[in-house]
């Protein structure tokens, strides 16, 4: 990695090349499954792009001012094809970007292939084990010249932890972090208070481009792409029990309804409860509507929703899936101790017989049906989400004056942008106030429109 | 009629000449006296006929030697292939089944290493790669081949000339001459 003949012709500088090279030679430019997929995955990359209409916005606006110039972002990330999109535009901003991803089975291996062959250091493969997981992390603390990261885009939490308790001398030249997902979050609120956390962040799950729309929209396609890929079964005209009225069981109800289904709702909460009565849909609780149902959907973040007593009342192959929180809404145990038969259909579909002689089909073994039976969220809903990461990035390493350690939020004004950057796409006309309306309302002409506690 | 003939340069064998039976009406002709016929001038004539029938037996058990000797060493050579496919096909199975989170690619080289509770498990990282931080026992490299079976890594430079010069023969199409009659075309140049 030394280019010797460079170094020959000057002064050579023995000291540091030993320095350089015991501390670096063995450092890989980048390591994936198969370097050959990358054509694959650019190809794939150049589709996502397409549907990433936020990120794209970004190039388009900060890519000529370069606003990341100087930041070294190390990224603990799914290694996507959306993620392949937010790592080039960090790129196209200034940034010098280093990858793993956070999850030892979600690398798409295509994808991670493009990005290294585009010479971005990556680290990650479908298949890791624990071990080279912590490896790939590892890999991406120190940039090609010895210089350590200074920024932290991470999802769940690995990362940052990893440079807390293995890497604290590193802590001082970090910047910021923007952390993607609720188990980070939870991760660096925990911190915060016991004092352990050195580093500014800012989450970006609970921007309102981030959660509401990718529980909401995200959902709303991807359970009865999950529902279809398992059992092709015919929605229209079935008896649909969604457990939970958040925005998760908004988005599997409205769906549901879409496709034909007669819908009931579950709900532990009367606002959530009252919403969906108002809406039209019969509210009841699983002991009632388990003996109605044909297709039984979980969203509620909570434990034990369907139990056995549900399964025995339930009609002869009703399906049932979650798609809320893990896998402990559907007590997919009862029926492994309890049932006559278990029968696998295909991967990540089972047929039980009851006792009563009855079915039930369970689908991902009660975990995210989503995830198990579909592709999980589509690009363009990522791209909010990503879109998010990529201000938060900007706005930690820019003002980071502005923030002393804590953990943040995304300033309400920089959520409208995340929005806003989408719209072009879409074709959206928006409406601009005029001085005398914005005065009307006491608005800034140009936003934020609403106060922070706004529910949407 | 048979005579037991001692040879004189080996007097401690003997060896037995037949000779043709004789007839004192051959062709239906009687013959004036069988004794003038059929006695033999040469002593040696004899010594001549059992030499030429030791020789040949020498000779013919040679040469079944040598046969036999070619065929045995076949049979030991069929053997020891076969000993070694068995061998080959145990070894490519277990490291088939050996533990592993990729799906492994042919073409690619994969590293085996042991866990402390015994598990052996592939890794696509090679001990150098890890550097100090290998947390593992490293037992060995293989190269997955097209037809799924495990080179060892050190052998692989061995088998990719092998494969090399079989794919090259596959290519040029007309290497081998129509079978119309025997040739030792390549044995002789």
């Amino acid at each position: 990695m030394l280019d010797l003949k460079v170094h020959m012709r000057g002064e050579v500088n023995w000291s540091h090349l030993k320095l350089l090279n015991a501390n670096m030679s063995e450092k890989l430019p980048f390591k994936v499954a198969d370097i050959s997929l990358a054509d694959w995955g650019r190809k794939a990359i150049t589709i996502a792009e397409n549907e990433m209409p936020g990120l794209m916005k970004m190039r388009e606006l900060n890519g000529p001012t370069k606003p990341l110039k100087g930041a070294r972002i190390a990224g603990c990330l799914h290694m996507t094809l959306q993620t392949a999109v937010l790592i080039e535009t960090l790129q196209a901003l200034g940034a010098e970007v280093q990858w793993s991803s956070c999850n030892i089975f979600s690398t798409q291996d295509h994808a991670a292939a493009a990005i290294a062959k585009a010479g971005i250091p990556v680290y990650a493969w479908k298949g890791e084990t624990d071990e080279e997981y912590i490896w790939c992390i590892e890999q991406t603390l120190y940039f090609k010249d010895g210089q350590p990261l200074n920024m932290i885009l991470d999802d769940g939490g690995d990362l940052t932890n990893l440079v807390h308790q293995k890497y604290p001398k590193l802590l001082a030249g970090i910047k910021g972090i923007s952390e993607e997902t609720t188990t980070g979050v939870h991760n660096l609120y925990k911190m915060l208070k016991s004092g352990e956390l050195k580093v500014p962040a800012i989450n970006v799950n609970d921007s309102v481009t981030k959660s509401k729309f990718d529980n909401l929209y995200g959902c709303r396609e991807s359970l009865i792409d999950g529902i279809k890929r398992a059992t092709d079964v015919m929605i229209a005209g079935k008896v649909a029990v969604v457990a939970g009225y958040g925005d998760v069981g908004k988005g599997c109800v409205q769906a549901l309804r879409g496709f034909g289904a007669r819908v009931i709702v579950t709900e532990i909460d009367p606002i959530n409860a009252l919403q969906a009565a108002m809406e039209g849909y019969e509210v009841t609780t699983m002991d009632e509507a388990c003996k109605e149902g044909n297709i039984f959907v979980t969203t509620t973040g909570c434990e034990d929703i369907i139990m056995g007593r549900h399964f025995e009342n339930m009609k002869d192959d009703a399906i049932v899936c979650n798609i809320g929180h893990f896998d402990c809404e559907i007590d997919v145990k009862w029926l492994n101790d309890n049932a006559a038969e278990k029968v696998n259909i295909k991967p990540q579909v089972d047929r039980y017989r009851l006792k009563n002689g009855r079915h039930i089909i369970v689908l991902a073994e009660g975990r995210l049906v989503n995830l198990g039976c579909a592709m999980g969220h589509p690009s363009f809903v990522m791209s909010n989400s990503f879109t998010n990461q990529v201000l938060a990035q900007i706005e930690l390493w820019t003002n980071t004056s502005k923030y002393p350690l804590g953990v943040y939020f995304l300033p309400k004004k920089l959520d409208e942008e995340v929005a806003a950057a989408h719209l072009d796409k879409l074709g959206v006309k928006l409406t601009k106030l005029t001085d005398k309306q914005a005065k009307y309302l006491g608005l800034p002409r140009e936003g934020p429109f609403k106060p922070d506690h706004y529910r949407y | 009629m048979d005579s037991t003939v001692s040879l004189p340069d080996q007097p401690t064998r003997s060896t037995t000449v037949t000779l043709v039976e004789s007839s004192s009406n051959p062709s239906g002709v009687q013959l004036v006296s069988t004794y003038q016929t059929h006695r033999a001038g040469d002593p040696m004539d004899l010594v001549m006929l059992a030499q030429q029938v030791q020789k040949g037996d020498e000779f013919v058990r040679a040469n079944a030697c040598n046969k036999l000797t070619v065929i045995a060493d076949q049979i030991r050579y069929l053997q020891e292939q076969a000993r070694k496919v068995l061998e080959d096909a145990k070894n490519d199975a277990d490291l088939h089944h050996a533990a592993c989170n990729v799906v492994k690619k042919p073409g690619n080289i994969y590293y085996l290493y042991l866990r402390e509770s015994g598990q052996r498990y592939f890794s696509i990282l090679s001990p150098k790669e890890w550097g100090s931080s290998c947390p593992h026992k490293f037992l060995g490299g293989y190269k997955l081949q097209y037809d799924m079976s495990w080179t060892p890594l050190d052998e692989v430079e061995k088998r990719d000339s092998e494969i090399h010069i079989m794919e090259k023969l596959l290519n040029q199409q007309t290497a081998l001459p129509p079978p119309t009659e025997p040739n030792f075309e390549g044995l002789l140049k």
